[in-house]
């Protein structure tokens, strides 16, 4: 719930920003780069809304380094 | 005086109070767990492990120049390599710390202090100043760090000196008992989190006068925050003794609250969660000002300022993902270490030695 | 009509020029016309604006000089002449056009025409009714002078030139205004005072195209830069002549404005707000205790009513039990929650403040019984507020005022209801959020080029003699010394 009105407020500041950068007449890549991670931004959150689990990187480096940690710590013991 | 550039004090501010960030509240408990009651001990071993550890970044930084960090790596490892290898590197280490520190901030404060607020709430509180901060620059954190500085050591001075008069000393015996190597382990913990983090401090060295005040402010914030957590170490342990120590999950918190003297001396544990939360946002602000910096340059951008509030939006909704709950967040400490090596041990290592090959290349007549 | 007159010059005709002014200045009842015969034959006709021009001067000088020396010279009588050998009062100019000739008159001069000459002589003798110089209403002190500047801009260049008696001292003027051509001076020491600063100054305000300048806010929004939007105050203004000194002392620059005693100076950074100039005229001990008061008041004047939020909603542990328990007995009856009483309490006494500045003095006394009893005290037994918040409110706002200039404790008291709502939402950790976002802002501010929070971030070392606390004088850089 909180997460949609953080969602709409980032788009608002956005775009007051993205006015800000049009009448600039800045380089393309600026505004492409910026709304396409917005976009990314704000796909997410709305996946985290929907309950749509997201891949958690953290699981990723454990399941690599867990044997590394295990093998220290019996070193270490 | 160099306008947009940050002064050398201002960056061991900086540095220091990104090093207590999140560091204060969670390590002595970890490091108890490891070293028992010589936890103590394991922060002095990783001041000097990193002493030994430092020439590392330091020539690093002497390498660039003046180059940005994007520059430089382009320049080691040429652009195509280069570039990919920066934004790899940015996903995965400061972006990822970005969002476990925010997972950590929000996670003390709804066990802690208000568990009814939703943790999106903390997450978005805390955001909105760091997007003010990244988008006002490097020298307006800097200043404000200077001012920050003395608040939080105050409150650090207030917090734990009151603690003198219930300390036990004889928490902290035996030294060395069960010998040099848990004292080892807990300080590998130490030197990951925060300290190696320092790799990457190498992007704010185009910002200095010139790279050797970079190095004293390396050595200067590593000294002064190393000194800091040794006080406030041995104050945990000495006043809780380091069976209740490993088993809280933020000792530093419950300590200042068993503070009671006279009726009205106590209960001011909001203290601490101040001072964690100006730290941490010196700890966010760095991190997202890495990424977006390293990011803007990777991609070719002038201005890295356009590109704050979408990385922060992101930032925020993955900060719940990252890690479901607190005890996750323990069990994954125990192997972050190893992964935080890979970033700020061996990649600069090999850039290091790609340096000295292309210079012994240059000497060879080869143009570098 | 008006790009006309810029370029025409006075005729010869006597007759023709007077009939132009008298048109000119639509034949305005203060606007006098006067004719004499100088040694009985020539004619020669003084124009001047009653109540512009110091009267006993154009009579005892002008006129008797005209009438008398006239005489005894012999000779022919020209416009030189008169100049160099009769008039013996004023600065006095020769002039051609008639436009300038009468900008001169409507500053206080006197325009002598003769026949046959098409240049009008101008004499300047200022004589207006001006307010004396009395003590500075705004920024008192207990020891040290008590002059304080008045709406003359010759006066109050006086004031400060006779603190600062050295050559180096530059005085230049430009009139701004369409309509009012006001005086605006700029005085700062030559070789203290940064001389990029200066020409920066002079060229933005010859640059103003406004119409009409009344006072120094006209001038202070011109100076700011459009980049940097804040509510916070960049440019410092006071009455007290002591106060300017010792800014040109330290390299800043005077903006005098005519018509108005308050002096403005550039660049201002936050500690100059902070500071009184009498915490030079006690001894540094004292000085410094009342320096740490200050800066206790200046946050209880922006964090008081929030703190009170904040513990009485989040943090009531923090509370020994007896003051709990006595609180939340007169929180009893309240029907609002904290923030709402605090709000509701912080409007009214905004409320009561701007009428106490503009109400006439008799009602005066009746208003503010009204304020403080009635509304006070009634509100408390009424419920609707409770004491302690009374309380609150009442040393929130006076360490407002312990704040010695005022341009500061506006910010103050906006940023104090930011606050409160971030307490009101988010108890302690709202206000430090709060708090790092002020600072935030603060430090990315800059006074014409000077970092805005100096001598603090970034840490100039010898500066700090007089940041926080003052050091004793003998610690103090020599000021103004080269």
């Amino acid at each position: 719930m909180l997460t949609a009105f953080i969602l709409i407020l980032a788009i608002v500041v956005f775009f007051a920003d993205f006015r800000g950068m049009n009448r600039q007449s800045t380089v393309n890549k600026e505004i492409v780069f910026s709304s396409s991670l917005l976009g990314i931004g704000v796909i997410l959150g709305v996946l985290q809304l929907f309950q749509v689990p997201l891949p958690s990187l953290m699981t990723v480096i454990e399941y690599v380094f867990r044997p590394i940690s295990d093998w220290m710590t019996v070193m270490l013991k | 005086m160099n306008k947009t550039g940050i002064t050398q004090r201002q960056a061991t501010m900086w540095f220091t109070l990104y090093q207590l960030g999140s560091a204060l509240l969670i390590l002595p408990s970890s490091l108890a767990a490891y070293s028992k009651q010589n936890a103590w001990l394991s922060v002095l071993l990783t001041m000097i492990l990193f002493i030994v550890l430092s020439p590392l970044f330091i020539t690093i930084a002497k390498q660039m120049g003046d180059r940005s960090f994007h520059n430089y790596l382009t320049g080691m490892m040429g652009n195509v390599i280069g570039k990919t290898v920066m934004v790899l590197f940015l996903i995965a280490f400061p972006f990822l710390t970005f969002w476990l520190v925010l997972k950590d901030l929000s996670n003390f404060v709804t066990t802690s202090i208000f568990p009814e607020t939703p943790p999106e709430a903390v997450h978005a509180l805390i955001l909105i100043a760091v997007v003010i901060g990244v988008r006002a620059g490097v020298t307006v954190i800097g200043r404000s760090a200077e001012l920050l500085f003395f608040i939080v050591i105050l409150l650090v001075a207030i917090g734990f000196l009151s603690l003198l008069p219930v300390l036990r000393f004889d928490y902290l015996l035996p030294m060395l008992e069960g010998g040099f190597k848990p004292i080892f382990h807990g300080s590998i913990l130490l030197l990951a989190y925060p300290y190696l983090e320092c790799v990457l401090y190498l992007f704010l060295v185009p910002d200095f006068q010139d790279a050797s005040k970079w190095k004293l402010s390396l050595m200067k914030s590593t000294l002064t925050s190393g000194m800091i957590f040794l006080i406030i170490t041995v104050t945990v342990v000495a006043a809780l003794s380091e069976g209740v120590t490993a088993n809280l999950v933020y000792p530093s918190y419950f300590v200042i609250r068993t503070i009671s003297y006279a009726d009205i001396y106590q209960r001011f544990e909001i203290v601490v969660a101040i001072l964690w939360y100006i730290t941490i946002f010196f700890r966010l602000a760095l991190l997202l000002h890495v990424v977006t910096r390293g990011l803007a340059d990777a991609i070719n951008i002038k201005n890295a300022n356009k590109l704050v509030i979408p990385l922060a939006l992101i930032g925020f909704v993955m900060a719940k993902e990252v890690l479901p709950n607190v005890p996750s967040v323990i069990t994954a400490f125990e192997v972050w270490p190893y992964y935080v090596f890979v970033f700020s041990l061996i990649l600069p290592a090999i850039l290091l030695m790609l340096g000295w090959m292309r210079r012994a290349r240059g000497r060879n007549g080869t143009p570098t | 009509m008006k790009s006309q007159i810029d370029q025409q010059l006075f005729s010869d005709r006597l007759d023709d020029n007077k009939r132009l002014l008298l048109d000119l200045m639509g034949n305005s009842t203060d606007f006098i016309s006067r004719d004499l015969k100088l040694n009985g034959y020539i004619p020669i006709a003084l124009f001047y604006l009653e109540g512009m021009v110091d009267i006993t001067a154009v009579q005892e000088g002008v006129i008797s000089s005209l009438l008398d020396r006239a005489q005894q010279l012999g000779g022919p009588i020209n416009p030189e002449t008169i100049q160099q050998h009769i008039l013996n009062m004023g600065e006095v100019g020769l002039e051609l056009n008639i436009a300038t000739a009468l900008d001169h008159l409507l500053s206080g001069s006197l325009l002598l025409l003769l026949e046959g000459h098409c240049e009008a002589v101008v004499v300047h003798l200022p004589g207006w009714e001006d307010r004396a110089i009395s003590e500075s209403s705004t920024q008192s002190v207990v020891r040290g002078p008590q002059n304080s500047f008045n709406e003359t801009l010759r006066t109050n260049t006086t004031l400060v030139r006779r603190r600062v008696k050295d050559i180096r001292v530059r005085l230049k003027t430009i009139q701004i205004g369409k309509l009012t051509k006001t005086d605006v001076a700029i005085m700062y020491v030559d070789g203290v005072a940064d001389p990029k600063l200066v020409d920066d100054l002079i060229r933005r305000l010859e640059h103003a195209d406004y119409k009409n300048i009344l006072e120094g806010e006209y001038i202070e929004e011109l100076l700011l830069e459009k980049k940097q939007q804040t509510i916070f105050p960049v440019v410092y203004n006071t009455d007290r002549p002591d106060t300017i000194a010792a800014g040109m002392l330290e390299a800043k620059i005077a903006i005098f404005i005519d018509g108005t005693p308050f002096v403005l100076l550039v660049p201002s950074l936050f500690v100059d707000f902070i500071q009184s100039a009498e915490d030079y005229y006690q001894s540094y001990f004292y000085s410094n205790l009342i320096r740490l008061l200050r800066y206790t008041a200046l946050i209880i004047c922006m964090m008081g009513p929030a703190i009170y939020i904040a513990l009485t909603t989040y943090h009531q542990d923090m509370l020994p039990t007896q003051l709990l328990l006595s609180l939340a007995a007169q929180r009893e009856g309240v029907p609002f929650p904290a923030f709402f009483e605090a709000l509701l309490m912080e409007i009214t006494f905004e409320i009561l403040r701007e009428a106490g500045i503009r109400m006439p003095r008799t009602v005066g006394q009746a208003v503010s019984i009204v304020g403080t009893i009635v509304i006070g005290q009634a509100a408390v037994e009424a419920s609707i507020v409770s004491a302690v918040m009374v309380i609150v409110v009442a040393i929130t706002a006076i360490s407002s005022f312990v704040i010695p200039s005022y341009g500061m404790s506006i910010p103050i008291r906006i940023c104090r209801f930011g606050f409160m709502i971030l307490a009101a939402s988010f108890g302690f950790l709202g206000l430090t959020v709060g708090g790092i976002i002020l600072i935030l802002h603060l430090c990315s501010l800059h006074s014409f080029g000077v970092p805005y929070m100096s001598p603090y971030a970034p840490y100039n070392k010898s500066k700090q003699s007089d940041a926080i606390l003052r050091f004793p004088i003998r610690n103090h850089s020599n000021k103004g010394e080269q």
